[in-house]
């Protein structure tokens, strides 16, 4: 009996359903990378530089969002442009966690409408097409900071829990919000509303150290600021703050916990709503 | 040994906001007619239409070896029956329980990459399929030689006409040898050579002690693949029994249900003696020519 065989009969009401869902979709990583590279190929098919686009459409991003802002700071204008260049990519690979997710299961309607497949699959696939995206923007990142003439140091390796974080974080949002905008088709577009809004209410073209009053007290409201310091912090040779370490963790337990509510109550009606 | 235990299988299909494109029409006339009974909709308390009763009290058991076709009118629940035992629909009471590797192709339409080419699809589909890279290669000559597209699988699938996207996911269902196959309507679209060829590696795999689940609307394929027939009307199960038999059966149903039709409609409807006499003869034709096929069969 191939993993499928289990898998089709455990489709049940409980959280174990749910976890041996994440488990089975996992093993199949064959699948849901080849399901990626296929996505990732199709949206630069018949174009000449391909894939390579991804690194030249970031480089003119955010060459050009660092020339005209890095005026609204009183940093080293490198310093700006590695604060923006790390800021940009890890908030690309959250917002594109979010907003893909809300179309994680109703984007691949065809494969869940007829083959028995663990539904986390479609989730895993989104999530390796975010990180692959990620990772080459980030090359873009390290160029900047390699230019700037930064080293690694022992502050850098903050990194390692900080990534571990963002992909514990992702698979719990998308399959949620994946189940949820299937059933309601508003959701998606509400979210990709407030993500929108998001980039401006981020310390990402402006930076939350030289903020104060109510815009540095709005910054640490918001769980992105948090999200992105844990990550970029390190990689400017700076310790995150205790702060977003908790956030961090708080907002992992509360994602887990409510994708696991939501998955048990909706998860069983999901091809019905495709 | 593998094995399909379908017991007291009900599911009721719900609609969430896909009432305005449901028949509504139909419904309407059947309360006219004051015959609520026959109404498979469930309403909610404000007597909206909030779902369909798909498949009530569904129960069959098919072991190693057998063929077994499933007959009824549209909508009559054996697309969702197919999709139950494909795993993608969860029972709303009852169990379904299937031992063995089982491949199904409900709808050839899904199920693969448009934009991929068909090479690429083999590879997903093997790979959806709990196969390993190695097993997929293993099989990819056979199921290019079987499908017979040649050259037309580096292209994206998308250039297919449907005759070949069931060539493809033909070729790609049975060329990994599962113990349980399941295959809806879309098989009779198939040209006849194909078709012939489609009937000989259905058997062979039966052969094998597989099983072998096939919806169709086409007694000749049926009859030519299958020993045994579940009847489905409005969801239930009429009769399960020999293929010849159960399709006799139907087609009976399905006449008299017509010539009632008409009736209510006030047309003339034909002289009884002349449509039995039609019928009978084409019922005997076809069974002598069943026959003459499994004497081909046994020889």
């Amino acid at each position: 009996m191939g993993i499928r065989d289990d898998y089709r009969l455990q489709s049940g009401h409980n959280a174990t359903a749910f976890f041996s869902d994440l488990v089975a979709g996992f093993l199949m990583s064959d699948l849901w990378r080849t399901f990626a590279w296929d996505e990732v190929q199709k949206r630069y098919r018949r174009s000449m530089l391909g894939v390579v686009w991804i690194v030249v459409s970031y480089a003119i991003l955010v060459g050009g969002v660092s020339i005209f802002f890095s005026a609204f700071s009183s940093a080293d204008p490198f310093r700006f442009l590695t604060h923006v260049a790390i800021g940009y990519a890890a908030f690309n690979f959250f917002s594109s966690n979010i907003t893909d997710g809300c179309r994680v299961f109703s984007g691949s309607a065809n494969w869940i409408k007829s083959i028995s497949l663990p539904y986390s699959i479609y989730v895993y696939k989104t999530m390796f097409r975010s990180i692959y995206v990620f990772s080459l923007q980030m090359t873009v990142a390290l160029a900047v900071m390699l230019a700037s003439g930064w080293r690694p140091s022992l502050v850098t390796l903050y990194i390692f829990p900080a990534m571990a974080l963002y992909l514990i974080n992702a698979v719990p949002i998308q399959y949620a919000l994946g189940l949820l905008s299937a059933r309601y088709r508003d959701l998606e577009h509400l979210v990709s509303s407030i993500m929108r809004l998001m980039i401006f209410m981020t310390p990402i073209l402006w930076v939350r150290e030289e903020r104060t009053g109510i815009r540095a007290d709005l910054a640490d409201l918001n769980p992105f600021t948090h999200f992105l310091e844990v990550f970029r912090a390190p990689l400017m040779d700076v310790a995150p703050r205790l702060i977003s370490w908790e956030v961090v963790l708080g907002v992992t337990v509360f994602v887990w916990v409510a994708a696991i509510v939501i998955a048990i109550s909706i998860r069983r009606r999901l091809p019905y709503w495709l | 040994m593998a094995h399909v235990h379908v017991k007291n299988l009900t599911l009721n299909y719900p609609l969430y906001g896909k009432q305005a494109t449901v028949a509504v029409a139909p419904v309407a006339m059947t309360n006219k007619k004051g015959d609520k009974q026959s109404t498979r909709l469930i309403r909610n308390a404000r007597k909206a239409v909030v779902g369909v009763q798909a498949l009530q009290q569904v129960s069959f058991n098919a072991e190693s070896g057998e063929r077994l076709a499933i007959v009824g009118e549209n909508g009559s629940g054996k697309t969702t029956l197919l999709q139950v035992l494909a795993g993608i629909y969860a029972p709303d009471e009852g169990s379904v329980e299937i031992e063995g590797h089982a491949t199904s192709v409900v709808n050839i339409a899904l199920g693969m990459n448009n934009e991929a080419t068909g090479h690429r699809n083999i590879t997903l589909r093997g790979l959806a399929d709990g196969h390993t890279r190695k097993e997929i290669e293993a099989k990819r000559a056979e199921i290019a030689e079987f499908s017979e597209l040649g050259d037309f699988l580096n292209l994206p699938v998308e250039t297919y006409s449907s005759g070949m996207r069931m060539r493809l996911n033909f070729a790609i269902a049975t060329a990994f040898e599962p113990e349980v196959l399941i295959l809806d309507e879309w098989l009779s679209a198939g040209d006849k050579a194909f078709k012939k060829k489609a009937t000989g590696r259905m058997k062979s795999f039966v052969g094998s002690a597989g099983i072998l689940i096939l919806a169709s609307h086409n007694p000749k394929l049926l009859l030519d693949n299958c020993e045994r027939a579940l009847w489905l009307d409005k969801g239930r199960v009429r009769a399960d029994g020999p293929v010849e038999d159960v399709l006799e059966m139907y087609d009976a149903a399905v006449d008299r249900r017509q010539a009632e039709r008409e009736k209510r409609l006030g047309l003339p409807a034909p002289a009884p003696e002349a449509k039995r006499a039609t019928r009978t003869a084409k019922e005997k034709q076809r069974r002598q020519a069943a026959r003459a096929r499994k004497a081909d069969d046994e020889e």
